[in-house]
């Protein structure tokens, strides 16, 4: 239909006027569909063609149009079929009314697209009626990104106006794609700028987050000094242990904070080495110093540096431990270790001192006897050869007085002789060794033997065990406790009988007689020196063997005592620790 | 060679003179002959013993009664150095001092004393051993040949 010039340029006047709302609207669109959609609608609506469809690049294959779902229809039904062959067509260059469109990004009309043997889809036009058809390039940059068809019932010759209007909407609705697409591929990427920017920002700070958590929660100190050695972080237990905050330590040099008086030269040097050469004497190893608390208390500290570049210059970063706790450990144990030692030093004297002390005593008990045998025997002697060269000038009473010197002086023998055996008792400090008791009592008894015959004494002993010991010793002191059960027999021919028992730790060794027994109260002093119960002319003796006897079971850790009643016998008791044999 | 057709030759060796004469007294009462001689010290022992000084015309005696505690030289070195010397060692040396310790009497033995005895405190005991000792060394056992 032919328009006055006036009519059309009011025609393309409201038309470019609804375009552009369009194209307002499409900006505002989400995605291309949004985009295309009302402006198919727009263009259909305008010229009454019933079908608009768009085609866009393929992402993939840019040589290549591929169908969108984005249609005008007037008549969904009526179409369906046209618009199911669509949507399964693409176009290369060249081909069809999209293909040629998409070749020289010019709007295309053809007259009769079922008579047009380049149409891919004429079959299903004439199919569903329809004859013309047109379409127009959206071009996005310099490329055709999109095709923008349309098709009508009748065949109709080209609106030149129509396709020049069409070539500005393409050109427009480009822009808005290109803007689009922009969006999309950002979309794509799931990101939009703006968004992108938050969530980076936000990613950063949870990282941030997460090492100020690590750094603020550590319990060691934790510094880093920057190329110029002024303190750039300082973390919570820095603020706790040397009692600076943060506000006054940033910015500061270490030195001027923690850093004792005479260590500060060697500080400031070291860390001139230190970024000098980058490798410091103290980097990679911990190592002990001590520092400086702000209220000026010095404190030993475990230092572990080491250096990292940021931003192209070297930073230090010490961590750092209070050891005051440890150093005090550590100092107490070395105390206690230098007393042990000490104590052990001291235990070592005091034996020797006591060997020394012993010998000493043997010395003098040997010595004493010794050099007292000798004036008595002068006196023992001469009184006796008086009594024999004068014998018939004295009368009875210097007899008398005669006999009673020489007994003393007998007496005094004896004597001297007990206390230099018991002085002696012990002295040889032989090992113990495992001995045989049964063995020990037989030689008991050979040393008995003319007490034993004369006195008719039975000596009998139960299952004797083996025990580590001093068997001299052991010899000495059976022969002692035997022999004065013997010696101290009453009417009954002397029964003497040796029992052990095993107790807990120890050995009960036990000698009970049949003699004449001794009131309990006594029990006790019967082991002291010279310590006599009966006259002696009643029962020879000095006294000394049962002395000796106990100061053998002592040497042996164990202890002695006697159970005794008048009249019915008398048994001693003994105990030895057991000992572990050890092998010889 | 026997001793029977001569006097017995004793040196007695000992520093207190109460035992000295016990010795005496001992030897008279158990009617002994012999001859007593008497050093009261080691120096003066030795010196008898090799015939030097003062007793260039000593006997060489047929037995040593030996005290063991005697001032300078100690009765064990004499001993010792009787029984180092190849004139001297055969003379039979009986030690007869006080102690009675054990280690002084291993000791002895091992320096080759031929006998130990211990004074005893009773004159009865002392008699009865000087007798015995004359019956022993004089009449039961054969000594080593006469002057060297």
């Amino acid at each position: 239909m032919k328009l006055s010039v006036e009519q059309e340029l009011r025609e393309k006047n409201s038309f470019l006027q609804i375009l552009h709302a369009v194209a307002v609207t499409a900006n505002k669109a989400e995605g291309i569909k949004d985009a295309f959609e009302p402006v198919l609608k727009v263009i259909c609506q305008h010229t009454a063609w019933p079908i608009g469809h768009a085609y866009v690049v393929s992402k993939n294959n840019p040589d290549l149009l591929a169908p969108t779902t984005i249609w005008y229809l007037e008549d969904a039904v009526r179409f369906a079929d046209f618009c199911k062959a669509t949507e399964t067509t693409t176009f290369t260059r060249g081909i069809g009314l999209p293909g040629r469109v998409f070749s020289d990004s010019k709007p295309h009309w053809i007259i009769d697209v079922t008579k047009d043997s380049g149409c891919l889809r004429a079959s299903f036009a004439s199919a569903v009626g329809i004859k013309a058809g047109f379409a127009f390039p959206v071009v996005v940059g310099a490329e055709v990104g999109a095709v923008l068809e349309f098709y009508g019932e009748e065949a109709v010759e080209p609106d030149y106006l129509l396709l020049e209007i069409m070539a500005d909407v393409g050109i427009q609705l480009g822009q808005v794609i290109e803007r689009k697409r922009t969006e999309e591929e950002l979309k794509f990427l799931n990101i939009s700028p703006e968004k992108r920017v938050a969530e980076r920002t936000t990613e950063l700070k949870e990282s941030e987050e997460k090492f100020r958590k690590i750094c603020s929660s550590a319990q060691d100190a934790i510094i880093m000094l920057e190329s110029t050695g002024m303190v750039s972080y300082w973390n919570k237990a820095a603020e706790i242990m040397f009692e600076y905050s943060n506000e006054d330590v940033v910015g500061k040099y270490l030195q001027d904070l923690i850093i004792p008086e005479w260590f500060k030269k060697v500080h400031i040097n070291d860390f001139k080495r230190l970024q000098g050469t980058e490798k410091g004497a103290s980097l990679g190893r911990t190592i002990e110093l001590t520092a400086l608390r702000k209220s000026g208390e010095l404190f030993p500290i475990e230092l572990s540096l080491s250096s990292v570049k940021l931003n192209g210059k070297w930073n230090t970063i010490g961590m750092v431990r209070d050891i005051t706790e440890r150093k005090k450990m550590e100092e107490n144990l070395l105390r206690e270790i230098l007393w042990r030692k000490d104590v052990q030093e001291k235990q070592k004297e005091a034996v020797n001192e006591l060997k020394r002390s012993n010998e000493e005593l043997q010395q003098f008990a040997y010595v004493a006897s010794h050099d007292l045998q000798e004036p008595l025997r002068m006196v023992s002697s001469y009184t006796q050869l008086l009594a024999r060269r004068y014998k018939d000038e004295l009368d009875s009473d210097a007899h008398e007085f005669i006999n009673f010197a020489v007994d003393g002086a007998n007496r005094m023998k004896n004597l001297i002789d007990d206390l230099l055996e018991y002085s002696r008792v012990g002295s040889s400090g032989k090992t113990f060794i495992i001995t045989d008791l049964p063995v020990v009592i037989d030689k008991a008894k050979n040393n008995l033997q003319i007490a034993i015959k004369d006195s008719g004494a039975v000596i009998t002993c139960d299952n004797l065990p083996s025990i580590m010991a001093d068997s001299t010793q052991l010899v000495q002191l059976f022969q002692n406790l035997i022999g004065n059960a013997i010696k101290f027999r009453g009417e009954l021919t002397p029964q003497v009988h040796v029992s052990a028992e095993q107790q807990e730790s120890e050995w009960l060794l036990s000698v009970s007689d049949n003699g004449i027994g001794i009131e309990q109260q006594y029990a006790d002093r019967i082991f002291a020196i010279f310590q006599r119960l009966h006259k002696k002319t009643e029962y020879p003796g000095s006294g000394i063997g049962l002395a000796i006897s106990k100061k053998i079971v002592e040497l042996h850790g164990g202890t002695i005592w006697m159970e005794s009643e008048p009249g019915n016998g008398t048994t001693i008791n003994l105990t030895i620790p057991i000992i572990e044999e050890t092998k010889q | 060679m026997s001793i029977k057709n001569r006097v017995a030759e004793i040196l007695l060796v000992d520093d207190n003179p109460g035992d000295v004469r016990l010795a005496k007294e001992g030897l008279k009462e158990s009617k002994v002959i012999n001859n007593l001689h008497v050093v009261d010290d080691g120096v003066e022992a030795m010196a008898f013993l090799r015939k030097e000084g003062n007793y260039a015309d000593a006997v060489t005696p047929d037995l040593i009664l030996l005290d063991l505690n005697l001032p300078k030289k100690d009765g064990r070195e004499v001993l010792a150095e009787i029984k180092g010397d190849k004139n001297l060692r055969r003379i039979p040396i009986v030690v007869l001092t006080t102690s009675q310790a054990e280690e002084d009497v291993m000791k002895t033995y091992d320096l080759h004393a031929n006998c130990y005895v211990t004074k005893p405190v009773d004159l009865d005991q002392f008699v009865k051993i000087v007798k015995s000792l004359n019956n022993f060394w004089f009449e039961m056992v054969t000594l080593p040949g006469g002057d060297a």
